[in-house]
């Protein structure tokens, strides 16, 4: 049981994979949760804030009494000051259901010399660890991939078992096919049927004004979107010295560059992209989080989450 | 202005222009690496191709700058080793050099006739001295000295400014059979450095085989002098050495021939002997010590092959050969051992001139004349030298007897005699002589002849010590002393020490059992004081001298200090070694007839003549003819060489005994071989002479050390193998704004630019901007100071204009380890 009388759920660890399993990670996730920052309406009454008015223990606001009210929820405080009857209304606390959007374009599978894991498999143990979070806050978790357009689909579950049913998903994905991050989420925001966490794992290597439009169509439908970015520190770094040929990727163009004369150039166009999302982000209140590959996890995800944490409290009117 | 001279630039190797071509490699290597290169998967490609089209323009200028950049490198590589000049008039241009005075040294001595690979070393030096003066500058000019051993050193002496001119000079110059004079030679070039010459820089090119002999020699004292000279030299001239030795090479040399019999005597066996050295590389190891060399030897009498050996030669040893023979006929004969050929052919030969007596001609004059032979001082000196045969002709067959032909006179009519009609003059018991008589002998003795001096009770000490004592004409070996006798009572007899035989005078004794010499009892001797220059050849066993000899001239002096007849000593009648020993003392007196026949490369012959001889006339080997001249007649001074030792030489001047009208002298003989010398009017027979080089020069070793200048003995300067172009090197180390110069540094600077835009283009920009505006200062500081202050600030706008592009691409250095952490909000 958790300490608001909702009974935890740790994932049946029997199920899952070893490999997406970062017990180092999972500890340093150990008391923190996934909230929302938006509300959100849920099945069964949980932490998160509902759009729906209820009763529940946190008071939301007063409304004027009409014949057959509960008279047991009159202010008389307010009767007191006013001489005129209101009632107090109470925030329903609901569970949500998070989505796990992961990007397996071919773009994703790029791992280069220094980083430890590829990108895809970097989003992949980033995606199993909010999975394994979620899931022990009793919220449901789903997963779909997206790679143009939107490829397996596994609905949001409670069950602890789920766990090992989206360890087995994300691993089955594999990295091949253009982006069309866009088209993808649009599709996906038609699909859902009803608001929830969207968190998104990709590079965003594709055309930005279609992804953003996709993900306005998420977000317009009331779902609270993630961001997570993950990007190879040789596309932030570009460490190359000689004279190379790039070999593009999801159809890209060769380019022949001598690194040495295009380096700066280069960070400077990545930068502007970085800045560009970063930006985008912003304005559509969607938390952003840069993933590199060569960065460890479990010093990135705790904060982020204590800090989207802290975000949501303090723009709860 | 600079017009001109660049109107005459110049290439020293111009054939390594085609070098310039090399420039195309960067742009071949850039096609190529169009083609080849790594691959590498990129996700992030698309950055990639924006950076390349918003940065295309600037790439395309980066790159065509960089490779323009190689390309230059390569041509100024290929300029650069076309050794570049400005041809100038004869005065300095502002991209030129100064005239240069050459001071050429060319080695002529016997070594640089050393061949190897086909070609003599004094040819490769004379090429090197001719290239010099075939790539010389117009303004130019040159002296050519010679070392050599006779003669001036000097062939251009003045400045001389047409290369045609010297150009031929080089060409006649021939190698000499001479040693050298290394220092005179040093200090004439020296001295010539001193005086004023038309402009510009000195320079001297000692060309020379660095005979370690000549340049390294074992005296302290001269290897000094030549340090202390070649360190003068260096001082106010440009020093280059040039080494033309080539590899180290061995050598066989015949060093001496003489002849061991005093004098050929028709019938009689004249024994003559050779020495062989081989001078070999230097430090031979034991393995090399114990193998022996061999070679071929010839000899051969009056131009006729008489015999063939073999003779084996230990390395960096000598050996002896030993040939007799026996002339059929008296007259004038020489005699020549030769060896097989070697890299230095011309030490492999030498001659000795071998005049052949039919007999010897001996005149003995006694102080007492009388009937019995204890009467006559001579008696039994004529009966040693002619046993009972008198003066008759004697049978060819009898080879074992002397052919000594006496004449016996009283010691007073010494004085009419014709003195030069004999071989060797021996005075028994002779009690004085007078001023004409000393005189006489003296000539007679310094022109050849021998002198041997018995003494006795007549003889008159005081007299003899003044007239031909030290004090006087010079002759005798010793100062004639008090009388040793027996009869005295703290004295007794003596007898002879022998002592090791060293002598030559008691060649004949040694090993001989029973010689007699130790047994022969003298009972009265004059004690005698050996003079400076004198011998002891055999002393009594008190220790005084019993026969002292001493060189006279071209003659012998031979001192008897007890007396050649019974009346002091038993010798004549109790010993068997006495008349052996009064044959070797008439030959021996009688050698230095002969030695005069035979002498050294650049010494004169120097013939005494009587007063019917007017003039001489010598035939060389080669065929040419040389006048002998009288110095008095002609008013001429004799050639002498002021460094020979005169005592070492017995042709040197003055003859003691002598005047300068008695004498023939030539010019210095600079031919070896055998010369022929005619009188006028024709005397007896032609006179052959023999004239053999020094063999000083034969070992070629050369001066050795690790360094330049540990072989020139400290002496700071390059030693080149192979002529070098000093004119090439000065051009990069002339002060100044030479060409070569400034092309190394702009090449040097280049490197520096591609490196730095390899890197970060705009660094290199920078640095390019800074070799530009350095290169345009050194120009423009040629061309006025107006021009040189544009340049400058074209310069430094050009480096603005860099730094300002560099610094834009500078300003943004952190995007490569920057953590990109956004978070929304």
């Amino acid at each position: 049981m958790t300490g608001d009388g909702h009974p935890s759920a740790d994932p049946a660890p029997s199920a899952t994979n070893p490999s997406l399993v970062d017990s180092t990670l999972q500890s340093r996730l150990d008391g923190l949760t996934l909230e929302t920052r938006r509300r959100l309406e849920g099945s069964v009454t949980g932490r998160h804030r509902s759009r729906l008015r209820g009763f529940s223990a946190e008071f939301a606001e007063h409304r004027e009494y009409v014949a057959g009210d509960d008279l047991r929820y009159v202010d008389w405080k307010v009767y007191g000051r006013s001489d005129r009857y209101h009632l107090k209304q109470f925030e329903d606390e609901t569970n949500f259901s998070c989505w796990l959007a992961l990007d397996t374009s071919e773009s994703m599978s790029y791992r280069s010399a220094n980083a430890p894991l590829s990108k895809l498999d970097h989003a992949r143990r980033a995606a199993a660890a909010l999975a394994w979070l979620v899931l022990r806050q009793s919220d449901a978790v789903g997963l779909v991939t997206v790679a143009g357009r939107l490829g397996q689909l596994l609905p949001p579950s409670t069950q602890p078992s789920h766990l090992g049913q989206i360890h087995q998903a994300l691993l089955a994905s594999t990295a091949e096919g253009p982006t069309g991050l866009g088209s993808a989420f649009a599709d996906l925001a038609s699909r859902l049927p009803r608001p929830a966490i969207v968190i998104c794992f990709s590079d965003l290597f594709d055309d930005l004004d279609q992804t953003f439009v996709g993900l306005e169509q998420l977000a317009w439908r009331g779902h609270d979107v993630v961001l997570l970015q993950v990007i190879d520190p040789a596309e932030q770094d570009f460490p190359f010295e000689d004279p190379t040929r790039f070999v593009g990727m999801e159809g890209e163009a060769d380019q022949v560059v001598e690194p040495r004369a295009l380096a700066d150039a280069y960070r400077g166009e990545f930068r502007r992209f970085l800045d560009d999302v970063s930006t985008r982000c912003r304005s559509m209140q969607m938390d952003h989080l840069l993933l590199r590959t060569d960065v460890p996890l479990d010093d990135l995800l705790p904060g982020f989450l204590q800090a989207r944490r802290r975000r949501g409290r303090e723009a709860r009117p | 202005m600079i017009s001109s001279s660049l109107l005459a630039l110049s290439f020293g190797s111009p054939w390594l222009l085609l070098g310039t071509a090399l420039a195309a490699i960067p742009a071949i290597l850039h096609l190529l690496f169009r083609r080849e290169h790594r691959a590498e998967p990129f996700a992030a490609n698309r950055f990639l191709a924006e950076a390349t089209r918003k940065h295309s323009r600037r790439l395309r200028f980066q790159h065509w700058v960089l490779l323009a950049v190689r390309m230059a490198i390569l041509m100024l590589i290929a300029i650069a080793l076309a050794r570049p000049t400005l041809k100038d008039g004869v005065t300095q241009t502002p991209a030129g050099r100064a005239p240069i005075h050459h001071l050429f040294v060319l080695d002529a001595t016997l070594s640089m006739r050393h061949r190897d690979r086909g070609q003599q070393r004094f040819d490769r030096g004379r090429a090197i001295l001719q290239k010099t003066v075939e790539t010389a500058h117009d303004g130019d000019t040159f002296r050519l000295l010679v070392i050599r051993a006779a003669g001036t050193p000097l062939v251009i002496a003045q400045a001389a400014g047409r290369r045609g001119d010297v150009l031929e000079e080089l060409a006649r110059l021939e190698p000499t059979w001479e040693s050298g004079r290394e220092l005179e030679t040093l200090e004439i070039t020296l001295a010539l450095l001193n005086t004023p010459v038309p402009s510009g820089r000195l320079r001297v090119s000692l060309v020379t085989d660095l005979q370690r002999s000549a340049w390294q020699p074992p005296e302290q004292d001269r290897r000094k002098r030549i340090r202390d000279l070649l360190n003068s030299i260096r001082q106010q001239s440009e020093l280059v050495v040039y080494d033309v030795s080539g590899p180290a090479a061995s050598n066989t040399a015949v060093v001496e021939l003489k002849s061991e019999t005093a004098v050929a005597i028709v019938g009689e066996p004249v024994t003559l002997r050779a020495t062989v050295s081989h001078f070999g590389p230097p430090e031979p190891t034991a393995d090399q010590v114990e193998t022996q060399v061999e070679t071929q030897v010839e000899w051969h009498i009056d131009g006729r092959m008489v015999a063939r050996r073999k003779l084996k030669l230990v390395p960096r040893g000598s050996t002896t050969a030993l040939w007799s023979h026996r002339f059929a006929t008296a007259g004038e004969h020489h005699a020549e051992v030769r060896l097989s050929g070697d890299g230095l052919p011309d030490d492999d030969h030498r001659h000795i001139a071998l005049p052949v007596r039919d007999r010897l001609k001996v005149l003995l004059a006694g102080g007492r004349f009388g009937a019995g032979p204890d009467q006559v001082a001579t008696f039994f000196v004529e009966a040693a030298l002619d046993p009972g045969l008198g003066t008759a002709d004697r049978s060819a067959d009898a080879i074992d007897s002397p052919r000594i032909a006496t004449t016996v006179i009283p010691e007073s009519r010494l004085v009419g005699q014709d003195l030069d009609r004999h071989d060797c003059i021996v005075l028994c018991d002779v009690p004085r002589l007078d001023r004409l008589e000393a005189s006489r002998l003296a000539r007679f003795v310094s022109a050849g002849g021998g002198l041997v001096i018995g003494m006795g009770n007549s003889v008159h000490s005081e007299s003899w010590n003044r007239l031909l004592g030290q004090a006087g004409s010079g002759l005798l070996p010793g100062r004639i002393g008090e009388l040793v006798s027996a009869d005295h009572p703290n004295q007794q007899a003596v007898v002879f020490d022998p002592g090791n035989y060293a002598h030559p005078l008691l060649e004949v004794f040694r090993g001989l059992d029973g010689n007699g010499l130790g047994t022969t009892v003298t009972l009265r001797y004059l004690d005698t004081t050996p003079l400076q220059g004198s011998q002891v050849a055999l002393a009594f066993d008190s220790g005084d001298p019993a026969i002292l000899v001493r060189r006279f001239g071209h003659g012998h002096v031979v001192l008897v200090t007890t007396s050649l007849d019974p009346r002091w000593t038993t010798w004549p009648v109790l010993s068997t070694s006495f008349p052996p020993m009064i044959h070797e003392l008439v030959r021996y007196a009688t050698c230095g007839r002969w030695s005069a026949r035979n002498h050294l490369l650049g010494q004169p012959i120097i013939r005494r003549i009587g007063p019917q001889v007017t003039a001489g006339t010598l035939v060389a080997p080669d065929g040419s003819s040389l006048a002998m001249e009288n110095p008095v007649a002609t008013n001429t001074v004799p050639r002498i060489d002021p460094s020979q030792n005169p005592s070492q030489n017995p042709n040197q001047n003055p003859l003691p005994g002598t005047t300068a009208s008695g004498r023939l002298v030539s010019d210095p003989l600079l031919v070896p071989g055998i010369y022929r010398l005619s009188l006028v009017p024709p005397g007896e027979s032609i006179e052959t002479h023999g004239v053999n080089l020094d063999t000083s020069e034969s070992d070629l070793a050369t001066a050795e050390g690790q360094t330049d200048r540990a072989r020139l003995s400290g002496v700071d300067a390059p030693i080149y193998t192979r002529w070098h172009d000093a004119d090439a090197a000065a051009v990069f180390q002339e002060p100044g704004r030479p060409l070569g110069r400034l092309l190394l540094s702009i090449l040097l600077g280049l490197l520096v630019v591609e490196l730095a835009m390899a890197w970060k283009f705009p660094v290199g920009l920078v640095a390019l901007g800074l070799l530009l505006a350095a290169g345009m200062l050194e120009v423009g500081a040629a061309v006025g100071a107006a021009v040189a202050a544009a340049v400058v600030v074209v310069a430094v706008v050009a480096v603005a204009v860099a730094a300002v592009w560099g610094r834009r691409v500078l300003r943004n250095r952190h995007g490569r380890h920057r953590r990109h952490w956004e978070r929304a909000g």
